[in-house]
């Protein structure tokens, strides 16, 4: 019975960690992004450092300066100047910070609330608890996600903080039934049965038994999140209702740029450009995450 | 029955039932049994009889929609019942545990088995976490894992539906249980793994002098270990016996069909000896005996519905038990 040791057994198997970076890495799209996420998480953090001017002063003697290497009154715009003169470089620069800060805010609290929501779901079924959660969430997702988002900030009132709240709203659905979803699934399996023939009580069940194993889809959505989240604030501060200027956010740089089109073309294009390349990116990272974590799609 | 002293395990007109209406199915039907201390009980049946259903509502696991009725459900005397749930759980994996069928679902795949066995130490006995990771350790050495120090702190992923078994009965054990109830522990696994599970069952169950449920549908493992086996037909408890008795000679028909089918018993035969017919379901129980559309000896009296006759030694659920017969040159 005793197993006779082969030797060789010294060669560990891969740890989690270890595992999920070799699957991870097999995907060039997804490391891609994730590069393209590190270097905008490092311009986000060190803004204040690498942006070659203050993003709210303007250069009144440079408005609707086009992009280029000369001087202009002894300032060096790389890409340019919007209407008021102000260099849209360190506008972008600054910009990114808040596009991470509206991300992990909003995901944060959409993620928060929709575990929760979706635990106690997963846990009282068929109870009026589970049916209260779920119908809400229902209507919610019946509504298209930018009108639902202008709908709370309409209530909320303007401002980026309000705009951060309703998109956290409008993404709670999704976080709830994928919660729900793979608590049930993990329910139906024995070791919960036997967390509960040890005795475990049902907090301890959900969050210490149950949620460690739900992690792997809700990590992917939370990331896929992020960029649906930066995707609408800009939408939002487009249409007026997120921050309001003089904020360098994407979304309000293209809207107060909007008249421009046509004689300006880099106060409208490069902003767009930033939100394209941030959101992509995402879901490069995204998508190769969720290949990673989910063992169907492995070989 | 006739123990003086109360038994461990006391279920008394144990009923569940899942859906409403006309939908209701009995999944366990007025079933009564006790299991005494240190005692290996082994309740046999088809799928869909009811004997891990029943296990189940022992184990207060039998949730929304299940509804559980019993007269009495008591474990060393104290009401599961009546008993607040703080206590109910404190009991749970203190004092019964239980290990399932499938191996490879039992563990949680987010945690080393060393996190998980000190988990349940923790809950129930406390102690440093050296202290808890030693005892740890001490289980699997129980168990008989190969190579223990290394497989403590081995994902479940990594380990064979054998080991995994093992570490399940590891942590079911964790708190020297006075009743274990295993639900098919050996059906998931290859026969000599089988042979071995069976063999440390028996072993820790005499080492540790703890009462032993075991539920199999296979007749051949309830023979090699249990002292007295129930028979569980369509929810309702067909045959009780001890041992080497119920296979010399089995009272009721459907054991006997049961034994009959044993591969062990239908050498030479060309064809493996079988009931026809299907256990009934919700909507096509019979409204006398239940085995009576399948029963070769049925009876116009099997049109009633039998009580649980005592016959001395043993018990079984038929108007016509079968007579005693002296042992079967196979038994």
């Amino acid at each position: 019975m005793r197993a006779v040791d082969l030797g060789g057994a010294d060669a560990s198997p891969p740890t989690p960690i270890g595992e999920l970076w070799r699957d991870f890495s097999r995907n060039r799209g997804a490391v891609a992004g994730l590069v393209v996420i590190a270097l905008l998480v490092f311009t986000a953090l060190f803004a204040d450092l690498i942006a070659p001017y203050s993003p709210s002063e303007q250069y009144r003697d440079a408005t609707l300066h086009a992009p280029s290497l000369a001087p202009v009154g002894g300032h060096v715009f790389l890409l340019g100047t919007d209407p008021v003169g102000r260099d849209v470089l360190s506008r972008l620069i600054h910009g990114t910070r808040l596009s991470f800060v509206i991300g992990i805010v909003s995901v944060g609290l959409s993620l928060g609330g929709g575990v929760l929501l979706g635990l106690v779901a997963g846990f009282f079924r068929g109870r009026i608890v589970e049916l209260a959660i779920m119908r809400t969430m229902d209507v919610m997702l019946a509504l298209p996600s930018l009108l639902l988002a202008v709908a709370v900030v309409a209530i909320l009132g303007p401002g980026l903080a309000n705009a951060m709240y309703a998109i956290a709203i409008v993404m709670l659905p999704h976080f709830v039934r994928l919660t729900r979803g793979a608590v049930m699934t993990e329910l139906a399996k024995d070791y919960v049965a036997a967390s509960r023939v040890a005795g475990a009580g049902t907090a301890r069940l959900m969050f210490d038994t149950v949620l460690p194993n739900c992690a792997a889809p809700l990590i992917v959505q939370a990331t896929l999140g992020f960029s649906s989240a930066i995707l609408d604030a800009a939408a939002l501060g487009f249409l007026g209702l997120g921050a309001q200027p003089p904020t360098p956010e994407w979304g309000s740089m293209l809207a107060s740029a909007l008249e421009f089109i046509q004689s300006a073309w880099w106060v409208v294009t490069l902003p767009g450009l930033a939100i394209l390349v941030t959101v992509l990116a995402f879901n490069l990272a995204g998508d190769g995450l969720r290949d990673a974590l989910d063992p169907k799609l492995k070989r | 029955m006739s123990a003086a002293l109360p038994a461990l395990l006391e279920v008394e007109r144990l009923s569940v039932e899942f859906g409403s209406g006309a939908a209701t199915l009995r999944a366990v039907d007025d079933v009564s049994f006790h299991v005494n201390a240190g005692e290996v009980v082994g309740i046999v049946g088809e799928s869909g009889s009811g004997k891990s259903v029943s296990a189940l509502a022992v184990m207060g696991l039998v949730d929304e929609p299940g509804r559980v009725r019993a007269g009495r459900l008591a474990f060393a005397g104290r009401d599961l019942q009546t008993m607040p749930a703080r206590e109910h759980r404190a009991l749970l994996g203190g004092e019964m545990a239980m290990i399932f069928q499938d191996p490879t679902s039992s563990l949680n795949p987010s945690f080393t088995v060393a996190f998980q066995l000190m988990e349940t130490i923790e809950l129930h006995e406390g102690g440093t976490k050296r202290a808890r990771r030693a005892r740890a350790l001490e289980l699997l050495k129980a168990v008989e894992i190969p190579d223990p120090q290394r497989r403590l702190d081995a994902y479940p992923h990594q380990l064979s539906g054998g080991m995994s078994q093992r570490v399940m009965l590891a942590m079911a054990i964790a708190c020297n249980p006075r009743l274990l109830i295993a639900d098919e522990p050996t059906t998931a696994l290859d026969v000599t793994i089988q042979a071995q599970m069976l063999a440390l069952l028996k072993k820790l169950q005499e080492e540790r002098g703890m009462a032993l449920v075991l539920i199999t549908h296979d007749l051949g493992v309830v023979s090699e270990i249990a002292d007295r086996v129930l028979v569980m037909y369509a929810g309702q408890i067909v045959e009780t016996q001890r041992v080497p008795a119920l296979f010399e000679s089995p009272r009721h028909p459907y054991t006997e069909a049961l034994l009959a089918a044993l591969p062990e018993r239908n050498t030479g035969r060309r064809r493996l000896s079988s009931l026809p017919g299907l256990v009934p379901g919700a909507f096509d129980r019979p409204g006398g005996c239940l085995l009576a559309p399948r029963c070769p000896y049925v009876q116009p009296r099997c049109a009633e519905r039998p009580a649980l006759f005592d016959l001395g030694t043993a018990c079984a659920r038929c108007f016509f038990p079968l007579a005693v017969t002296t042992p079967a040159p196979h038994g």
